[in-house]
């Protein structure tokens, strides 16, 4: 099935375009409303708005506590032990295609030519398509060189709009021999028994299960701090957050990497949309509207947390843009996505893929007025936060902020490295930079959308050069 | 993957038809007996280079034929452009342009034809220009081991010397190197000369070529002026006359439209100097002589003086713009005329909100329009030449590509947006109150920001203009809304948090997040000043302080090792030797108000601090990527966004200022009687 027929069958769900014609109607008739109403009565207009941002806000975190509450149960990931992995004999394992995009990363090929070779999965069962692009002669000179082995083979994409890595990975899902498919970034070290894990546990789960998401874990924690905040929210997300998402029956957004597939059915959803720019997360709510399911898998996936303040700006703010995108895409047929999702599914996608990057963004909106109420004290806005919503707001700083201070704290638990401690409790310097992150995916949501925003990577390799002499 | 195969280079040998290395120009005029011992030596000077001869010929006798002869013994080595009598213009100027312009090799010999230009010194000239990678050699006859020998008799002598010097007296810069502008044996190189540009007429072509060709390298290489062996010599007093005539008119010529942008800006200045005095004697030719009302008058006699403004410009000042002239005179009377409207408003503005006397006000306003009105009519009348040049674009080049250069910017509109910050340093000059102690701080980091503008290596080359954006317009919407919060009586207090989110935007647009972030160790030193803000009254505080920023900058550059507070160590002996200093030398210079004033101990002590933090910066120079450049974001739209919120900002407290500096009682050593704060 070429990569064409694959996309064609997503073209209602596609982030091609952003918003349907009529959602851009009814956004502009909403906004219209909104300025005639707020000529004749600014005050209600922004009590209004007050009111319910601030449900929201308090809605997303309880969503986020009843999450972590779902998790704690901790009998939504699924185990499989080394034994039960390794007692599959070879002939019995399918034939497993692993994907790996890569773009401009000449530097990793090496690495991840050791990290693949340490799967154990036989090799005449092992199909690795790596695919890339065909401006990019760097990385396809270091992989030509670095190749070795009948199992791995270099796909260069065929020249076309959009040049994204989802569209380079249907390229390749169109070429894939293998019963089961899965994606690796080319920096990550996956766990070397996770392919046998995933057969075992798909088969074991039966085909209600499509897909399978592993953990994702970081190799360069302690580069610096943002390694370790990335680490601690990696750690939330994957060991609270998915889990809690699986055990109430909901929608799972995919994470970038390690996602392991049924081929047939993947290619029959349609596979990844090449116009979202997390095309994981969108992937993840249309395997539910298909009234598929999809697990956590007990293997992590070491991955490079970015290191670099400016690069992980770049690459938080691709990942909320694409949130917004495929909430949007959703949003496009309510009534449809109510009946395929029911209300759970609908409030995932409200509450946890709109609700992530909203409440980041909202986030600097919120300190900026309490900062300026305790600055300035403008009389302005005692009239604005009128009683009930105002202590709601008040609850939620409180609350809410102590809260997710907690699941962050929790998360050092998890991850056994109460070194973490001062890290998790300085988080609240990380949401800055969400907020950041945030105002920036909401300008290109706007003015850039299709762009995707690359990120770069090797920042964690020493320089080639040596170190700086001392002084003389 | 395809395999480059090894192309092998050979080297160029004396193969008909191959390329010359070097073309060697003679321009001749009845010298028969001469050219074929000429052509010999040439060759034979230049050994294994392959090298082609041009003659240049206006002779009427048998010249022609003779080097015809050589060529065909020659060929391809010899070549001969004949000028018939109608032909010769530009005498022999026009003849070694006319070679020049012919010739095929990238390197031109030009000599005589009579052997007072020995061959053998042809390749010295060669190999001089290829070792300096000048632009043009000349052969001089002035250096030291030069000599005359074959201008007969002293008077010659003196005049061939003496119109050398006189060139030099009329083009002193550009012919800094050259001691014998008048030879006319020289190599130069052929993409530096434009033959389209020259006016050759007659006498000494070299120094036609230097001066309108504008080379720039040139070299020297001494020889010795032979005597004649055959012909006669051309050398004559009415040639000298029309010598002086030819380098009065070059020089004339030079002035005219200026290549460089300071020559253009000085024209500009005097034209509108000029256009003054035309505009005054139109104004009483049309009020007193025609009866005008005055108000008609005037606006009739600002046009007049535009009209003669362009008509200057137009000729001697701008260079020939990519409109049509009447497209030319349309924008520059538009732009004039809406300028005035714009000088009045500076002016009433400076004077209603700015608190200035009109007449200080008027010479701001004039400055600001001059320079407005001469970066628009360099910009939008005449458009952009080829090869830029013009201060506008000369300016922004600048702005483009040091990161320096951006510094200072973002200090200079901190400095636009918070006037008052300047205000009260002025008003505490003499009781050392307000912002003086952030004196020595500030020159400090300045300083030391300069310096450590370069990335470091191992730091990534990512960047994004959106992040710059976002973080700068949160930097500077703090800064207007503390300035716009603060309470009327007590913003001052407000204002060093203001300008600190302000210089932070400035910073983040101007060099980037990533940039700025390097810079942040140097936000540390304006905090020194806040220990030594009270304890105004003796120089402890400020050599206290001085040693701290040493301290602090010392860390920043060498790290934290022992070093670094050994060299701390050291360069704050010198500074408490030039405190302790500072005062008797004052007081041995001037015995006025001045001599007294404890703000001098702080200047020079951050003028000594600037100088070794400027030091040790350069003594260990960050070790930048090999790649490229460091990054600098671009700047046009963000430098006029940035002025407009400065003066924005600068306009909100402009008003509440007052510039009367507190004096010191005249029994100075105690304290000031409205300092708060006694010593001890």
């Amino acid at each position: 099935m070429p990569a064409e027929v694959i996309e064609r069958k997503l073209t209602a769900y596609s982030a091609h375009v952003v918003l349907t014609r009529l959602q851009r109607i009814g956004l502009f008739a909403g906004l219209a409303l909104l300025a005639g109403v707020a000529v004749l009565r600014p005050m209600l207009v922004l009590q209004v708005i007050v009111a319910l941002v601030t449900l929201c806000y308090g809605a997303a975190i309880a969503f986020r506590v009843a999450l972590v509450y779902a998790a704690g149960r901790g009998e939504h990931r699924v185990l499989i032990s080394d034994e039960d992995a390794r007692a599959v004999a070879d002939a019995e394992l399918p034939v497993y295609t692993v994907l790996v995009p890569a773009y401009r990363e000449p530097s990793v090929i090496g690495a991840l030519m050791a990290h693949l070779s340490a799967l154990e999965y036989p090799r005449d069962k092992l199909e690795v398509i790596l695919l890339l692009e065909p401006d990019d002669t760097e990385t396809i000179e270091a992989a030509r060189a670095a190749l070795t082995g009948e199992h791995l083979r270099i796909l260069v994409v065929p020249e076309s709009m959009p040049k994204t890595k989802p569209k380079a990975c249907n390229v390749g899902l169109a070429e894939a021999t293998g019963e089961f498919v899965t994606i690796y970034d080319a920096e990550d070290i996956p766990d070397p028994l996770q392919l046998r894990r995933a057969v075992v546990a798909l088969r074991r789960l039966g085909p209600e299960y499509v897909c399978l998401q592993a953990e994702l874990g970081y190799f360069n924690t302690d580069q610096n701090r943002i390694t370790r905040w990335f680490a601690l929210e990696y750690a939330t997300w994957f060991r609270s957050l998915l889990p809690g998402l699986v055990a109430l029956g909901m929608p799972v957004p995919l994470g970038g990497t390690s996602n392991h597939f049924r081929t047939r059915e993947l290619r029959e959803l349609g596979a990844w949309d090449p116009y979202n720019v997390t095309e994981d997360a969108d992937l993840g709510i249309r395997l539910a509207r298909s009234g598929f399911r999809v697990g956590v898998l007990e293997s992590v996936t070491l991955e490079e947390a970015n290191s670099d303040f400016i690069n992980w700006i770049k690459q938080r703010s691709r990942w909320y843009k694409g949130y917004l995108m495929t909430w949007l895409v959703h949003l496009r047929s309510p009534r449809a996505t109510f009946k395929q999702l029911g209300w759970r599914g609908l409030l995932c996608l409200n509450l946890f893929v709109g609700g992530t990057p909203l409440a980041a963004l909202l986030n600097a909106v919120l300190w900026a007025t309490t900062l300026l109420w305790f600055l300035a004290q403008p009389a302005v806005m005692e009239q604005i936060f009128i009683p009930p919503f105002y202590y709601i707001g008040v609850f939620c700083l409180v609350f809410g902020n102590a809260t997710v201070i907690y699941l962050n704290v929790l998360s050092v638990r998890s991850m056994d490295r109460p070194d973490l401690l001062g890290t998790a409790l300085l988080s609240p310097l990380y949401w800055a930079m969400m907020s950041l992150a945030s105002a920036k995916a909401a300008w290109q949501l706007v003015f850039k959308p299709s762009y995707w925003e690359k990120t770069t990577h090797g920042l964690h390799l020493p320089t080639t050069a040596p170190a700086a002499s001392d002084d003389i | 993957m395809a395999e480059i195969s090894p192309t092998r280079l050979e080297a160029p040998a004396r193969v008909a038809g191959a390329p010359p290395a070097v073309t060697v120009v003679v321009p001749t005029r009845n010298e028969a007996d001469n050219v074929g011992p000429l052509a010999d030596r040439v060759r034979a000077a230049f050994g294994d280079q392959p090298v082609e001869i041009v003659f240049v010929d206006d002779s009427d006798d048998a010249t022609p034929s003779a080097i015809e002869a050589i060529a065909e013994r020659h060929p391809g080595e010899v070549r001969l452009i004949h000028r018939v009598s109608q032909e010769r213009a530009g005498g022999l100027g026009g003849a070694v342009v006319a070679g020049i312009s012919a010739a095929r090799a990238p390197w031109v010999v030009v000599m005589d034809g009579d052997l007072q230009h020995p061959p053998e010194t042809a390749p010295l000239l060669l190999a001089a220009g290829r070792a300096e990678t000048a632009q043009a050699v000349v052969a001089s006859r002035y250096r030291e081991s030069g000599r005359v020998d074959g201008l007969g008799g002293w008077f010659r002598r003196t005049v061939s010397r003496g119109s050398g010097r006189l060139a030099k007296l009329f083009f002193p810069l550009r012919l800094r190197g050259v001691t014998d502008p008048m030879s006319g044996f020289f190599a130069v190189r052929r993409d530096a000369v434009r033959p389209a540009e020259l006016r050759p007429d007659g006498y000494k072509i070299l120094l036609e070529m230097l001066v309108r060709n504008r080379i720039e390298r040139v070299a020297e290489v001494p020889y010795t002026f032979r005597s004649r062996t055959a012909g006669e010599s051309k050398a004559s007093l009415p040639e000298g006359l029309r010598y002086f005539r030819h380098l009065a008119g070059l020089r004339l010529s030079m002035m005219r439209r200026p290549q460089s942008a300071y020559g253009r800006m000085a024209g500009f200045a005097l034209a509108g100097a000029a256009g003054t005095a035309v505009n005054s004697v139109a104004l009483w030719a049309l009020g007193e002589l025609a009866g005008l009302p005055y108000l008609l008058a005037a606006f009739l006699a600002v046009q007049v003086a535009i009209v003669w403004n362009f008509a200057v410009i137009d000729h001697l000042v701008m260079p020939p713009g990519v409109h049509a002239r009447r497209h030319r005179f349309g924008r520059f009377l538009l732009l004039n005329n809406s300028l005035t409207p714009l000088h009045l408003g500076l002016l009433f503005a400076l004077v209603r909100w700015g608190g200035l006397h009109y007449l200080g006000a008027n010479v701001v306003a004039i400055i600001v329009v001059f320079a407005l009105r001469y970066i628009v009519t360099s910009s939008w009348v005449y458009g952009t030449p080829a090869g830029g040049g013009l201060p506008a674009t000369e300016l922004m080049r600048l702005v483009r590509r040091t990161g320096q250069v951006r510094v200072i910017l973002t200090l200079l509109l901190t400095a636009l947006a918070f006037p008052a910050l300047l205000a009260v340093s002025w008003n505490g000059l003499w009781t050392r109150s307000g912002a003086v102690p952030l004196i020595i701080p500030l020159a400090a980091a300045t300083a030391l920001v300069l310096g450590r503008l370069r990335p470091d290596r191992g730091e990534p080359d990512v960047h994004d203009r959106q992040v710059d954006g976002l973080l700068s317009v949160g930097c500077l919407v703090s800064a207007s809304a503390l300035l716009l919060l603060a309470p009327a009586p007590d913003r001052l207090t407000w204002l060093l948090p203001a300008s600190l989110f302000y210089l932070a935007g400035a910073a983040i647009l101007l060099l980037g997040t990533r940039t700025a972030a390097r810079l942040r160790w140097a936000l540390l030193l304006p905090l020194v000043s806040i220990a030594d803000l009270g304890l105004a009254a003796n120089d402890a505080p400020a050599v206290l302080g001085a040693v701290a920023c040493l301290i602090v900058s010392a860390l920043v550059i060498f790290g934290a090792r022992w070093g670094a507070f050994a060299r701390a160590a050291v360069a704050s002996l010198a500074v408490v030797a030039v405190a302790a200093n500072v005062p008797f030398v004052a007081g041995m210079f001037s015995s006025g108000r001045y001599a007294g004033l404890p703000a001098l101990t702080d200047v020079s002590l951050a003028l000594v601090v600037a100088a070794i933090v400027v030091f040790w910066s350069r003594s260990r120079p960050v070790r930048a990527l090999a790649a490229g450049r460091p990054f600098l974001p671009r700047a046009r739209f963000v430098l006029a966004t940035l002025t407009v919120v400065a003066v924005l900002l600068g306009l909100r407290t402009l008003p509440e200022l007052t510039w009367q500096p507190a004096e010191l009682p005249a029994t100075s050593g105690a304290s000031s009687q409205g300092s708060p704060r006694g010593d001890r």
